[in-house]
């Protein structure tokens, strides 16, 4: 009778639920950096609007809100800990940055971080078996995830107060003394190499995956991908060595929110990581992307009745000023609002797409610029024109609107406020903060910038970062 | 019931947590209308989320007229006689005319051999009138008037038993989504309706012609139940939809959407007595006529089997008819469905996934495809090369053979137990997971109490019960099927 679909099965994502909105590959989207971010005010509407009901509902303003105070610091070995306590429930969450990932995976061990992340959650500790983790956590019904992404690990669980400190010991043990189990190595690669065959099954993942090859080289840090032979060639050698260099209390931040005492909480982190060895990291250097802009298609040729399409090019670093006024374009453009130029032109008034989004993207080295759209096989080229048109209009026309500005900067802003509606969401935001170099206080940074983008700064950033003439364009569809 | 990625609950009885008391935080308001809310004051941020669900959806359809409850939502977004139009009254002549032209397109594209000039001929005009009644109509004004006012999770789903329309917001913007949310419920106007149901077929053939999961979700619905609402997914079959008139979707409401078939609930940092004047101001004059859906159970047999192909890679499901509330033992089943398919010890993920390595995924659901109507227990699953999806099948038919056998151990039982209750406690954590769930419980069973009373009917379940359940509806002979084998297309 369980009343809330369970999203984990296949079967249900698909037939279950309708929903009319937030196409399915952009939900993830919302947590890429930019739209994570946070605010304490709210704008107040100012705008005249044409109803006068809906006018004076704009005008009411929003209470006084104090933010909650995050405590912070380094211990001795250099972990960094974000801590909120948070006493509405009896449960206690906690996640665990660690600067590592596939980019600094040597070229002939492609795999390697995926493999480890599997690894180190279930293939035991020094002390127990892999079985006999998975029954500890089990019967506490603690939730424990770990993964390696490109240039982040991420370590989280999630456990009823009460068992904090025997589950916490568990899980610094699945990191610091991980066992490395034979039996599951293997299971780990069998899935990363299943994971890889059925990721095919999904032209919409498909059309992903080549999409970034596309525009960052087949074999950049940002885009490459394990094969079957890569996987299976990775050693037990391979993942002690990898995880012994990154793993270490130097490079990690903690943040933790829920029903304990916080200075109790950090005895246990002292307590769990201060035999750990430990030492400074020296990163591999990555290759640097080559920003270029040239215009290319890639084809994958699939009997479908629709094709699947992903459009664009390179997007900024993250530390360019000019993010705040692109985030603006993007809302303004494509962002997955139902109230953006290309869904109300491709979607609305012409049916000719379901799902169809744009994301302006800012990553470590330049992120990517894409929009995403799937439509009926016969319709494809209309549709690509569409958005060509759509991007030249953008970038060459400069006739965004004061309405279209004050929708967008409002969209962003009146947002924000949901980044502390969750103890735990407030302090992973601050880690991630740091992890990404910004200050401890860059969402007043990040709503001031938004506040002061101009009609200009959307025009010029417009002019200067959008490449309708040098369009990546991968197509996953009947030839 | 299991991980809930939403759900639920409350009332611990894990001995040493302290208890979270639900049944005294929510407060129940009903309008004389007929229409219910549940209300519950959080205070931790100035922000609150809010629901309105009706119980309206598949299973309310009727053959040839499948996915009218999905095309109603999506046309709940296309606003009121207030949102959505500069001038109605100008606007709403000309909308009658495009329902007259639509109407007689529809019906000519219906025919087996349409008047292929007629049909040219009445889009043309279609075209004419839609660009007419466009001077008139503010596009998507429902997602720009919310999206500028800092709705969060602004949406709306369809299920086989309900509706739901959901958005969180800051605080300052509760009357606004009262405002907007009950128009969308009580006046819509069928803007664009043609065009939308282009977007819905579009929908679905990225849904279900094109994607594997989906193809086989609507065969294993196509197979176990040969009656009744269950036979079709939400989103209906590409004919029907492409039938669609703006008559079926107003029908649909007047028929469903009235106050007695809807809950409404709101969670966040509001007080009680501000929410229910406003939830009188702007739901008070919703129709309280006596809603007409009269569940019926039809007869549907078991023993089934559906082989298919698919340019994909092999999968296999498993389902036995099970029924549904008020029948007890709906919470037998839940157990067995934690014991069979959370987590890695649990008895198919440990031995298909992890011991024996056959399978990357197994999944269990115990309402399948939806709980007005008897379902069915579905298990879920996708094997790893070179071992193949009929290997599976027998794999879970021993152990459902043992379940029949032997008792499960004690440990196995406080699992379950242990695991039903945090996995609830984590859900109530979201302010939009504790609404969704209220509001399913109240809408579905007429009791959102059950979500009180749950761990202890968790509880209740006896390894005698378990034992009794599996012999009484795990026949071998009435299992269902489903194989998905590759098949290149060309």
């Amino acid at each position: 009778m369980k009343k809330f679909p369970d999203m984990s099965l296949r079967a249900q994502r698909s037939n279950l639920m309708k929903s009319v909105g937030l196409p399915r590959p952009f939900q993830g989207l919302a947590m890429t950096f930019s739209a994570i971010l946070i605010l304490t005010t709210i704008l107040i509407g100012c705008s005249p609007s044409p109803k006068d009901e809906i006018g004076r509902m704009e005008k009411v303003p929003m209470p006084k809100f104090t933010e909650p105070t995050v405590d912070s610091g380094v211990l001795p070995n250099g972990i960094r800990y974000y801590l909120l306590e948070d006493h509405q429930l009896p449960i206690a969450q906690m996640n665990i940055i660690t600067k590592t990932g596939s980019i600094y995976e040597p070229a002939d061990k492609l795999g390697l971080a995926k493999l480890l992340g599997i690894v180190l959650r279930t293939g035991g500790t020094k002390n127990m078996t892999p079985e006999d983790v998975d029954r500890a956590f089990d019967n506490m019904a603690a939730e424990a995830g770990i993964g390696l992404g490109s240039e982040m690990g991420e370590a989280g669980i999630k456990v009823l107060s009460k068992d904090r400190e025997k589950a916490l010991s568990l899980f610094f043990d699945l990191l610091f003394a991980p066992r490395f189990d034979l039996k599951r190595t293997e299971l780990g690669k069998i899935k990363i190499i299943e994971a890889l065959k059925r990721e095919d099954d999904y032209p919409e993942q498909v059309v992903g995956r080549e999409f970034k090859k596309l525009v960052y080289g087949d074999s950049s840090p940002w885009a490459r991908r394990p094969t079957n032979e890569s996987v299976r060639k990775l050693t037990i050698d391979d993942l002690k060595k990898f995880h012994e260099k990154y793993f270490v209390p130097s490079n990690m931040i903690v943040a933790a929110a829920g029903d304990f005492d916080k200075a109790s909480f950090i005895e246990l982190l002292k307590k769990f990581t201060q035999d750990v060895p430990n030492h400074q990291v020296d990163f591999p250097k990555v290759p640097p992307v080559e920003l270029k802009f040239p215009s290319q298609e890639k084809r994958i040729a699939r009997p479908l009745t629709q094709s699947y399409i992903e459009a664009g090019h390179l997007g900024i670093k993250r530390h360019n000023p000019d993010k705040y006024a692109l985030e603006i374009m993007d809302t303004i453009l494509g962002a997955p609002l139902f109230k953006s130029r290309l869904m109300e032109d491709i979607r609305s008034n012409r049916g000719l797409a379901y799902t169809i989004a744009s994301d302006f993207g800012w990553g470590t080295d330049y992120g990517l610029f894409n929009i995403y759209v799937d439509t009926k096989s016969q319709t494809e080229n209309q549709v690509i024109d569409l958005i060509r048109a759509h991007l030249t209009r953008m970038k060459e026309k400069g006739d965004v609107t004061e309405a279209e500005l004050d929708f967008a900067k409002k969209a962003v802003l009146n947002k924000l406020i949901f980044e502390f509606d969750n103890s735990f969401k407030i302090v992973t935001s601050r880690a991630r903060y740091f992890f990404y170099g910004y200050p401890d206080n860059y969402w007043h940074i990040y709503r001031d910038s938004i506040e002061k983008v101009t009609l200009e700064d959307v025009k010029r950033v417009s002019r200067e970062y959008l490449h309708p003439e040098g369009l990546s364009i991968a197509i996953v569809g009947p030839k | 019931m299991k991980r809930y990625i939403f759900l639920i609950l409350t009332l611990l009885i894990i001995p040493t947590a302290q208890a979270y008391d639900l049944e005294k935080d929510v407060v129940e308001f009903k309008l004389p209308n007929g229409m219910r809310w549940l209300l519950v004051e959080r205070h931790r941020a100035p922000v609150f989320s809010g629901i309105v669900m009706i119980r309206a959806g598949g299973a309310d359809e009727s053959p040839g007229k499948t996915g009218i409850a999905h095309m109603f939502e999506h046309m709940a977004f296309k606003g009121s006689s207030k949102l959505g139009t500069r001038d109605f009254a100008k606007e709403k002549p000309i909308l009658e005319e495009i329902e007259r032209a639509g109407d007689e397109l529809t019906k000519e594209s219906q025919k087996e051999r349409p008047d292929e000039q007629k049909v040219k001929d009445l889009t043309a005009k279609l075209k004419a009138l839609q660009e007419e009644a466009a001077k008139y109509q503010i596009k998507n004004e429902v997602w720009e008037v919310m999206g500028r006012n800092g709705a969060a999770d602004l949406n709306a789903y369809t299920s086989k038993d309900a509706t739901a329309y959901h958005s969180s917001m800051p605080i300052n913007r509760l009357e606004m989504w009262m405002d907007v949310i009950s128009q969308m419920v009580a006046d819509p106007v069928y803007r664009e309706f043609y065009t939308e149901r282009s977007v819905i077929l579009e929908e679905r053939r990225g849904g279900i012609e094109n994607d594997p999961d989906g193809k086989m979700s609507e065969l294993i619905l196509e197979t176990a139940f040969q009656n009744g609402p269950y036979h079709w997914p939400v989103i209906g079959s590409a004919k029907d939809v492409a039938g669609l008139t703006i008559a079926d979707a107003r029908e649909f409401h007047g028929k469903f959407y009235v106050a007695p078939n809807m809950v409404g609930v709101l969670v966040g940092d509001f007080k009680i007595g501000e929410a229910k004047h406003l939830i009188k101001k702007y739901f008070g004059a919703i129709p309280s006529s006596k809603p007409v859906s009269q569940d019926k159970n039809y007869g549907n047999e078991g023993g089934r089997e559906k082989r298919f192909g698919f340019d994909a890679e092999p999968a296999s499901a498993v389902a036995y008819h099970k029924p549904t509330l008020p029948d007890p033992s709906e919470f037998v089943f839940d157990v067995i469905d934690v014991l069979l398919c959370s987590g890695p010890t649990s008895r198919l993920e440990k031995r298909l996934v992890y011991d024996e390595k056959v399978a990357r995924e197994v999944s269990c659901s115990d309402s399948y495809p939806g709980s007005r109507l008897n379902n069915l227990m579905l298990i879920w699953m996708e094997p790893n090369r070179p071992h193949g999806p009929d290997e599976l099948v027998t794999k879970v038919q021993e152990e459902l053979e043992r379940i029949k056998k032997e008792p499960i151990t004690d440990e196995e039982l406080l699992r379950v137990r242990t695991k039903v209750t945090a996995t609830m406690l984590y859900a109530l954590e979201r302010n939009m997971g504790l609404a969704m769930s209220l509001a399913e419980f109240e809408t579905v069973f007429n009791d959102w109490r059950l979500i009180v009373k749950y761990p202890k009917l968790i509880d209740q379940v006896t390894k005698e019960d378990i034992m009794n359940l599996a012999r009484k509806y795990f026949p071998k002979d009435k299992m269902i099927e489903i194989i998905r084998v590759r098949e290149p297309k060309k």
